[in-house]
């Protein structure tokens, strides 16, 4: 009988616990679903990255490739987004592009959601937000995910304690985590783990396509030394790269915008830039905006801050000097963020152009800086039907 | 006031009313202390955030319990029994060597489990008898237990609150051995022979032998070792060579566990693996809470709050709050200490310049794990109390002047943590 | 006895994490001068004053002294001294300018002599001599090389310097005294000059000297200098 009654309050325990456990999956399992696109009448075809890594095919990583070609022949620009998915702005701008581009010279190739994986979980102790919503023009409201920068250890699982990849990096130590960093395990390969299979298809994809110019979208926390910031790898067209970099910053320091060029660190071992850079002929570029919810002091997690980047304890850090990056009471919206990758690849592709006349590639369809501004994410962002 | 303020506020003062007045475990009042805090945080409750929270410590956890097999395997062997019959009967001559030597074996556990509980309630456990055997009394020896257990947890080359620390702000657990070893060593050496080297100048050795079993090592001799040589082969290699295929830390304790089975003194395996998880269960929940706890600190702006505000403190004030906040928080739990304060404190004492980060982070982890003899929750004074048959005020109080040695040493090497670099080479 | 204890205890530990609480919670907008802030936080070595600056969002370039264009005769070389990226800017502007010259940011001395004008943009980055495989001993000892080929050659000297403030470290500065000597004008984005180097050598050797407020204000300087 005594056994009986303990058999029954394990029983309770166990009970109370689904009463957690199920509610909070079914939250969890909502992030596996994936955001619609809004139509846009100028793309051409999506493709899937497993085309260029059969390892992907019916994994949580494989994601679309959205191509737009101009039938003007010219250059081939590949813009990703989401490599880390708690960096929405890279996302967004990926996203943005996609429903709003006409390419006029050239072709495209767009990926908003590189880690896919990432995008399904949040990591424990940060309070992240798994969603936020975006109020359109016309009142409908489009939900985006905010995942983690890493690859969901659902899909890849356990982190090897030693691991080296083909970039170089030799993972120990807690950098063990990293093996599930898109942007750590570059050039990839096509029989290792998951993440160096999504960094396999970008590999093959930029060979393939003779891709001449990439963009790695990201973002950083405030105490990041290298925001609104490039990285460049000098070495595609015989160390031409840095001089159109700089003609992007300084056609973006004519709008009032920073965007320094910066080189791409030699010991950035398995970063796109330097990797991919390294092994194939396209120009790599990566670059980063500020973003308050990824700093260890942001106050309240909300769409707020997710949207309006205003976090008044990074005023306040900034204002003690433990900032180097200016952070002011205006805070840096997310619209702001989004518009300004997107003047950055805009101005990329245009010096890329005037340096090369027979690769040019070339789109319409955003507006300026100021125009994007105005419009907000509202305006910006194309209702689902 | 602002309105992360009135969040922390809450969280704690829920905590403490549930876990002091209501006397619920720990792990229930952190529970009820993040859902109140998210309710005023005006996140309702939070159901994904409470549960993402207590997976936070998941690879801790895994370790603590498998170690804690292991530790009960060695002690049901007998092999504990056998190592301390040595000792005694090798060092009776040179009693300060041998308390040391004691000192280190209730550190033991702690080194490899980074739980000060675990510490007191194995070795300690084994340790206690030879201690009073030799004439210390009771409240001494229970002091020795809690302070040898507190070195222990924070000995490397487990010591939670700096994995802790360290992983709040994306610093590898590399390289902190040395200015672990540096701090816990020469503390726990002075603290043993402050509490116990008096009452221990001349011992009558036949008196001594009659209470130690010391048949167990004749007759199992060296293979009784074995899970021991076991646990420290895999671990070392494992660090010499990280391109072998790798066990990890929680197999390597769960297959010397079973190799010690097998090397002594046959006893009920699943019966003490039960008591062994049965023990160790609310430490387990502790952490689980502690992550839910700080997950919501978190998502209400509450932890963001608390780094800015410890910006504005002067240096003078940062090194006092330290010394101070982060033993005091110990109340609570030594490990939410390192995970609120130890981080933001951190990340401001680097600013002072001249400093290195893996030494700060080390004496502050140092400082938190003191904390686990802070009252009313003084883990490791409370066990070590209960093991000696006393209250845990008395011992608490001759605890008190090696407790200040410990703040004060650790104190000073945080100071001069720039000179101390050469430690974590 | 030991529950009263207890809460004392807890409420002591409240009063102090509350007393840790911000104190200066008055005005945020209070401490208005974002200039100087940035001043102080962004100076690596905390030892920049504030300055007066002669040029401004509004005043952006400030000529001291004329600059004779005559002097600056084609072919025209453009090379780096340190291997920031401040060269690449000025590859950029003079392609904007639609001028014509040789952009090579790592020159050798013997290229010397085919040019009448140098453009030598001075900035160390240690990234930047990454990149290019070179350590900071060949830098050096190809920049002192190229002046010294330059002296015989007699070619015309720019000297450039747009990397600002933060190239003003020890390198920065030995490439830069290497170049000086010899220039005959001066370039310079104005925070670099906080401690007046470059007024006060200008002034003392009587060179003209352009500050500019930003990166983009080479473009204009350029124009002036090799407009069509």
């Amino acid at each position: 009988m005594k056994k009986f009654a303990y058999l029954w309050k394990n029983a309770l325990i166990l009970a109370l616990a689904l009463v957690f456990a199920i509610p909070a999956s079914i939250d969890f399992l909502a992030m596996h679903k994936r955001e619609e696109v809004a139509k846009n009448e100028n793309l051409t075809e999506v493709r899937m990255l497993s085309e260029y890594c059969e390892g992907l095919k019916g994994t949580a990583a494989d994601t679309e490739i959205y191509v737009f070609d101009s039938g003007v022949p010219g250059g081939t620009f590949l813009i990703f987004g989401g490599t880390h998915p708690n960096e929405t702005a890279g996302m967004l701008a990926a996203v943005s592009l996609v429903e709003n581009m006409k390419p006029t010279a050239g072709r495209f190739f767009i990926i908003p959601w590189l880690n896919k994986s990432g995008f399904t979980h949040t990591s424990p102790l940060d309070g992240m937000q798994d969603f936020f919503d975006i109020t359109l023009d016309d009142g409908s409201v489009r939900t985006f995910r905010v995942g983690n920068r890493l690859t969901n250890p659902v899909h890849q699982w356990p982190d090897r304690t030693y691991y080296e990849g083909t970039s170089g990096r030799k993972l120990v130590g807690t950098e063990t985590a990293e093996i599930r960093n898109v942007n750590r395990m570059y050039y990839g390969n096509p029989d290792g783990v998951l993440t160096e299979k999504v960094c396999w298809g970008i590999y093959q994809l930029i060979l393939k396509e003779g891709v001449n110019l990439t963009m790695d979208m990201h973002e950083g926390s405030p105490e990041f030394l290298y925001l609104d910031c490039t990285m460049v790898n000098e070495k595609a067209d015989n160390n031409t790269a840095m001089s159109i970099a700089q003609g992007m910053s300084l056609d973006m320091e004519f709008d009032d915008l920073t965007m320094r060029a910066e080189f791409s660190g030699m010991k950035s071992y398995g970063l796109s830039h330097r990797s991919l850079g390294d092994n194939t002929q396209s120009m790599m570029t990566l670059m980063e905006t500020y973003n308050p919810s990824m700093g260890p002091l942001h106050g309240k997690m909300d769409d707020d801050l997710i949207i309006n980047g205003n976090e008044p304890n990074y005023v306040e850090a900034y204002q003690k000097g433990l900032n180097y990056f200016k952070i002011t009471d205006a805070g840096y919206p997310l619209i702001n963020r989004v518009a300004r990758h997107i003047m950055c690849i805009y101005y990329l592709a245009q010096e890329y152009t005037d340096a090369h006349s027979d690769r040019a590639m070339d789109f319409e369809g955003l507006g300026s800086y100021e125009d994007m501004v105005k419009k907000g994410l509202g305006g910006l962002l194309k209702p689902l039907n | 006031m602002d309105i992360e303020l009135i969040c922390l506020l809450v969280m704690l003062a829920v905590f403490l009313l549930a876990n002091l007045l209501v006397k619920l475990p720990v792990s229930f009042s952190m529970v009820l202390g993040a859902i109140a805090g998210a309710l005023v945080g005006g996140q309702g409750i939070p159901l994904r955030h409470l549960f993402e929270g207590t997976f936070t410590y998941l690879d801790t956890i895994l370790i603590i319990s498998c170690a804690m097999l292991f530790m009960t395997v060695i002690q049901e062997s007998g092999a504990l029994e056998a190592l301390n019959a040595i000792i005694v009967t090798r060092f009776y001559k040179k009693p300060a060597l041998m308390l040391i030597l004691l000192m280190f074996m209730i550190m033991f556990p702690g080194m490899i489990t980074g739980s000060s509980t675990a510490a007191v309630l194995s070795a300690g456990a084994l340790v206690a008898p030879i201690l009073l055997l030799i004439g210390i009394p009771k409240e001494k020896t229970g002091a020795i237990l809690a302070i040898g257990a507190i070195m222990g947890m924070a000995a490397p080359p487990i010591n939670i609150p700096a994995l802790l620390i360290a992983g709040g702000v994306d610093m590898p657990y590399i390289g902190f051995e040395g200015p672990l070893f540096f701090v816990t060593i020469p503390c726990a050496i002075i603290a043993v022979l402050i509490l116990g080297l008096k009452h221990c100048k001349n011992l009558d050795v036949e008196q001594l032998k009659g209470e130690l079993n010391l048949e167990i090592g004749k007759k199992y001799g060296i293979r009784l070792y074995l899970p021991i040589f076991v646990l420290i082969i895999l671990l070392v290699v494992s660090k010499l060579v990280p391109s072998l295929p790798q066990l990890g830390t929680a197999l390597i304790f769960l297959i010397s566990a079973a190799v010690g089975i097998f090397t002594g003194r046959r006893f009920n395996v699943w019966q003490k693996a039960l008591e062994a998880m049965e023990t160790t269960i609310p430490v387990l929940g502790k952490l689980m809470g502690v992550g839910m706890f700080i997950q919501v600190l978190t998502l209400v702006g509450a932890r963001g709050w608390i780094v800015v505000s410890c910006l504005s403190l002067g240096t003078v004030m940062l090194y006092v709050f330290a010394c101070t906040i982060m033993p005091g928080f110990g109340a609570i739990s030594s490990y939410g200490a390192a995970s609120v304060m130890g981080v933001p404190f951190l990340l401001v004492l680097l600013q002072t310049g001249g400093s290195n980060d893996i030494v700060l982070c080390c004496m502050l982890s140092f400082l938190c794990c003191l904390g686990d003899l802070m009252p009313p929750t003084a883990l490791a004074g409370n066990y070590a109390a209960q093991i000696v048959g006393l209250k845990y005020s008395p011992v608490l109080k001759k605890c008190v002047i090696p407790f200040l040695i410990c703040l004060v040493f650790g104190l000073m090497c945080m100071i001069f943590s720039g000179s101390l670099s050469f430690l974590t080479a | 006895m030991k529950k009263v204890l207890a809460m004392l205890l807890a409420a002591a530990m409240l009063l102090a994490m509350a007393a840790c609480g911000r104190q200066d919670t008055t005005s945020p907008t209070g401490q208005a001068d974002p200039n100087a802030a940035t001043q102080a936080t962004l100076d690596p070595n905390g030892t920049a004053p504030a300055f007066d600056m002669q040029t401004s969002e509004t005043n952006r370039i400030v000529n001291i002294g004329t600059v004779d264009k005559s002097l600056y005769a084609a072919p025209m070389l453009v090379t780096s001294f340190g291997q920031s990226t401040d060269a690449a800017t000025i590859d950029t502007a003079l392609k904007k300018v639609g001028a014509t010259y040789t952009y090579s940011p790592q020159a050798a001395a013997e290229l010397v002599p085919q040019f009448k004008t140098l453009i030598i943009c001075v900035g160390a980055s240690t990234k930047g001599l990454g990149q290019a495989g070179i350590n900071e001993k060949d830098e050096v000892a190809r920049a002192e090389a190229i002046m010294a080929k330059a002296k015989e050659t007699g070619a015309q000297i720019i000297f450039v310097h747009i990397g600002g403030e933060t190239r003003r470290g020890a390198l920065s500065d030995q490439l830069a005294d290497l170049v000086l000597p010899q220039c005959s004008c001066m370039i310079v984005k104005e925070d670099a000059n906080w401690d007046y180097k470059f007024t006060k050598y200008a002034e003392e050797h009587k060179l003209p000297l352009t500050l500019i407020f930003g990166q983009k204000d080479t473009v204009q300087v350029m124009t002036d200098l090799f407009g069509k």
